[in-house]
């Protein structure tokens, strides 16, 4: 039982990144129906720029979360004006932004390889105040408790804010009708830039905590995220931040139980043959958005 | 050491018959310095990715022992020349390098490490008749005997289980890089060693990065001792996680040949109290003395693979005069001297690890139980 | 005619879509206050007027002004901004917000109301289709064709626009529900006060609430002028090519 519950507690731990990474990349992929693949290397890009924070100004990384959400989120606006908004009219618009960001993923994760000359990084020690916490039967550090909390928080704060403040409303209303949209006095570009800042900032944060918490900084580090995130989002039901969040720990958890009772060596298998026992039961995922029944 | 799993038989092939090729037009060969000498092949990976690991250090100790010898080679009246190649960490290269060397007329060449590279050139050394001696980690083709190992990751490895025993460790766990085929016959080196086996076995992916599952079920299995068989970065994020989630403390944390400065890079003040096996290591007996020379000539610190080359020097400088006692320096010749000349008393006097080359092309060699010192650099481990 | 300045001007305005021209030198005049009729069969390039208005179809020439200001190459927000207000054609709810929110949404993206004003303009709404106070919470994407119509039509009268644009809100509605629609045009002055309206129709039932009437044939203006006195031939002959002499209703006439 001990056992069981510490396994889960690190599942959620790791289901928590898991969530933030994929609710930011089924942000974009439910306001603009395009597989942003470059998000990867936006990820990639927070890890880095929180290395550099860390290591050559000396800063803690509490400090650097802010810069790098920023610097995250406006790389993301970046890739949005030059990978993906003149494509969008386009007749096969999906296909050409879906190759287009690729190809930005290509370019961004070969400049980070060559800044890190292809070396594998890691945080400075004592970046942020690591101690192991026992809470009954379950360990956990203070890093790993703050992680979810933050991802957590952030997501729900999210998932609020899409159901209940104008902004939301109005990222779900270019997400179903770009043309309505602009029609009812949205200016488009600002809310798709919008998105994809707020997208790009959660994969920064994200980034930053990875990069402390399981202590790698690699030119890399975000693409290996990018199946996972996939599945979290197949999981939790395509452009439903709560589903994002629901599946990236249910992901998480598995994947951790799988280790934990099984081997490491079934953890991709076990993530898989959820992903695609939900693809032939449940399709639209645990949370089915709205957006769904529009098509019925 | 050699680590990389054997590559695919047509990278042998093709550069093979490059090699053979340029041999018979006759091209790109170094011309063969004082005839009378017998000039020693060094091919050695003086580029590429296991440049500064091991070639570089590798051709600074061998060059080390070799200009020592001066003084027995000069009462023998051997003249003694080192030839030179660069393997450039890959197969085309190092077949292209050991074909020159030949041209060149030397009887034996020792190439530092990398299996794919000692596994092309064997086979070559065995129909051209020259003594090879290799660094790779894996078995070699060795139809006629000239083809040797100077690396035992045995020996070392099963070390390790006893040194735990003898820590008095009951329970032992074991985290082994399952993606990686090394590292699952390094743990299983390592339980060689240990009466009872691993009590608890962890896989893990060479790209992992949270490690709370695993550790957890560490904990679980309440061991006393853990073995890293995982890439020495990976080692470190470990220990360092180890000592993050806390629950680690009294486990002694353990360590394979595969260990290197990488590890304590990643790890830092993590790694104390961690132990690990080497061939070498500074601070061995009788170590001092070539530290200091080495010192002296490179401005820098040796390494495991600096000592490597120097006691592989030395073995190849007693083959040598042994040989030219017996008559002519051919390869056979020094391929029959090699494994007694590993033990002879030249080297013994010059020796700072052990190392025994076999008649069948083998090494055993014991190694030292190292650790890291405060400032990163690896000692004898205190006890 | 009035003599006021209009609310909306169109001077020779031609749209192309690709190779293919749409619209061939359209021009015409929307007062504030009155309601134009905006006549034409499928196909007449009825709706890509009114995209054209709000900058959603390429100009290839011509000028649109809103009071006299050009407006011909302001993105379509802030036409919006400005106080243009297009219900397209097939409505265009946004199927996943509810009605409530497809309201809030119109409300807060027109620019016209301040926040505290938006929850009054949206009462509003409700008060003129009151059909709809019991749906709030509905999905829109739930609703039947004459509810999602009364949706888009109060989103776009929710901030009160000087110019409302109608493409075709009777198609595909049963004739009651037509009536419903139409209720809020015949009581113009109570509704709309000075809103220009142009409602484009392929059914002549328009005429009944319009002051004017500007009918198209093929891209072109074939005729334009009071409403009350529009000769029965020249709707016959801008309806030529289609089997009957009589404009087709609306409801079947989906083939095109």
């Amino acid at each position: 039982m001990d056992f069981w519950l510490q396994q889960t507690v690190n599942g959620i731990v790791l289901g928590s990144v898991y969530a933030l990474y994929a609710s930011g990349f089924g942000l974009v992929m439910a306001s603009l129906r395009i597989f942003h693949v470059a998000h990867a290397a936006v990820f990639t890009w927070g890890a880095v720029v929180a290395w550099d924070l860390t290591t050559r100004l000396g800063w803690p990384l509490v400090a650097t979360l802010p810069v790098v959400m920023l610097a995250a989120g406006l790389l993301n606006v970046a890739a949005y004006f030059l990978l993906i908004r003149h494509l969008l009219k386009r007749q096969d618009a999906e296909l050409a932004a879906f190759i287009s960001s690729m190809g930005g993923l290509i370019i961004l994760v070969e400049v980070a390889h060559h800044l890190l000359d292809g070396a594998v990084e890691r945080m400075p020690a004592g970046v942020f105040p690591v101690s192991p916490l026992e809470l009954g039967p379950v360990r956990i550090t203070t890093l790993h408790a703050t992680m979810v909390v933050v991802s957590i928080g952030l997501i729900a704060l999210l998932a609020w804010g899409m159901a209940h403040t104008q902004a939301g409303r109005e990222v779900r209303t270019v997400a179903a009708d770009r043309e309505t949209a602009s029609l009812l006095g949205i200016n488009v570009d600002r809310v798709s830039a919008g998105v994809f800042f707020a997208s790009g900032a959660l994969a920064g944060l994200a980034a930053a905590m990875v990069a402390t918490a399981f202590n790698v900084v690699s030119a890399d580090l975000g693409s290996g995220y990018l199946v996972i995130a996939l599945a979290a989002m197949v999981v939790g039901g395509f452009g439903s931040v709560a589903g994002a969040l629901a599946g990236g720990l249910l992901i998480g958890v598995a994947s951790t139980y799988a280790t934990g009772y099984l081997d490491s060596s079934y953890r991709d298998l076990v993530v898989f043959a959820l992903l695609l026992g939900f693809l032939v039961v449940r399709p639209t995922g645990l949370f089915h958005t709205r957006s769904e029944l529009a098509r019925v | 050491m050699s680590m990389k799993p054997t590559r695919r038989l047509s990278r042998l092939i093709v550069p093979g018959a490059i090699g053979v090729l340029l041999a018979a037009t006759g091209c790109a060969g170094p011309s063969a310095g004082d005839s009378d000498a017998v000039q020693v092949g060094l091919l050695a990976n003086l580029s590429g990715p296991a440049a500064t690991s091991f070639g570089v250090p590798f051709q600074h100790g061998f060059e080390l022992a070799l200009q020592q010898a001066k003084a027995a080679f000069d009462d023998a009246d051997v003249k003694v020349e080192i030839q030179t190649q660069d393997a450039k960490s890959e197969v085309t290269s190092a077949v292209t390098g050991y074909n020159k060397l030949r041209q060149a007329g030397a009887p034996i060449v020792i190439n530092d490490s990398q299996s794919p590279l000692g596994q092309a050139v064997a086979p070559l050394a065995n129909d051209d008749k020259i003594a090879f001696l290799s660094g790779a980690g894996s078995e070699l083709e060795n139809k006629d005997g000239f083809a040797f190992r100077f690396t035992d990751l045995g020996t070392p490895t099963t070390a390790m289980g006893q040194y735990l025993t003898e820590h008095g460790a009951k329970r032992v766990g074991v985290i082994v890089a399952s993606d990686n085929p090394s590292f699952a016959t390094l743990a299983d080196t390592t339980e060689k060693g240990l009466p009872g086996g691993f009590d608890s076995r962890q896989e893990v992916a060479s790209t992992d990065t949270d490690f709370s599952a695993v550790l957890a079920n560490l904990r679980d299995d309440d061991v006393d001792a853990v073995v890293l068989s995982v890439l020495p970065a990976q080692a470190g994020n470990l220990m360092l996680q180890m000592d993050q989630s806390g629950g680690f403390d009294h486990v002694i944390r353990a360590g394979t040949v595969a260990i290197s400065s990488e590890t304590y890079t990643v790890a830092e003040d993590a790694a104390d109290d961690f132990v690990f096996p080497q061939v070498w290591a500074p601070g061995m007996q009788g170590g001092s003395s070539f530290e200091k020379a080495y010192a002296d000539k490179y401005d820098e610190s040796p390494t495991a693979y600096s000592a490597l080359g120097y006691q592989v020097g030395w073995t190849v400088a007693a083959a040598i005069l042994a040989a030219d006692e017996d008559g002519d320096v051919d390869g056979a010749s020094l391929r029959d001297a090699i494994p007694a000349a590993s033990t002879s008393d030249l080297v013994a006097e010059h020796s700072i690890l052990s190392l025994e080359l076999t008649k069948d092309g083998a090494a055993v060699s014991e190694g030292v139980m190292a650790s890291f010192a405060d400032d990163g650099s690896m000692q004898v481990a205190s006890n | 005619m009035p003599t006021s300045v209009p609310a909306l001007s169109l001077e020779g305005v031609s749209v192309s879509y690709g190779h293919v021209r749409a619209v061939t030198d359209v021009s015409f005049t929307a007062h504030p206050g009155r309601v134009v009729a905006l006549l034409g069969p499928n196909g007449a390039g009825k709706s890509t007027l009114l995209r054209a208005i709000c900058n959603q179809a390429t100009k290839v020439s011509g000028r649109v002004t809103l009071f006299g200001a050009d407006i011909s190459t302001t993105r379509t927000h802030r036409i919006t901004h400005r106080g243009v207000a297009l219900v397209p054609e097939g409505r265009r709810v946004i199927a996943p917000l509810t009605v409530q929110e497809n309201l809030q949404v119109a409300a807060g993206g027109a620019r016209r109301l301040e926040p505290r004003d938006r929850t009054a303009a949206i009462e509003r709404v409700y008060h003129l289709f009151p059909p709809l106070q019991r749906l709030r919470d509905r999905p829109s994407a739930l609703l039947s064709g004459g509810e999602q119509q009364m949706v888009a039509i109060g989103r776009a009268l929710v901030a009160r626009p000087d110019v409302l644009l109608l493409d075709e809100p009777s198609m595909g509605l049963a004739p009651v529900m037509v009536e419903t629609i139409y209720g809020f045009l015949k009581e113009h002055g109570a509704t709309l006060g000075e809103t220009a309206v142009v409602l484009a129709e392929q059914n002549r039932s328009a005429l009944a609430v319009a002051d004017e009437v500007v009918v198209l044939s093929r891209g072109r203006v074939v005729h334009a002028g009071p409403a009350s006195s529009l000769p029965e031939d020249v709707l016959t002959e801008a309806y030529l090519g289609s089997a009957t002499p009589e404009p087709p209703v609306p409801a079947s006439s989906g083939a095109n």
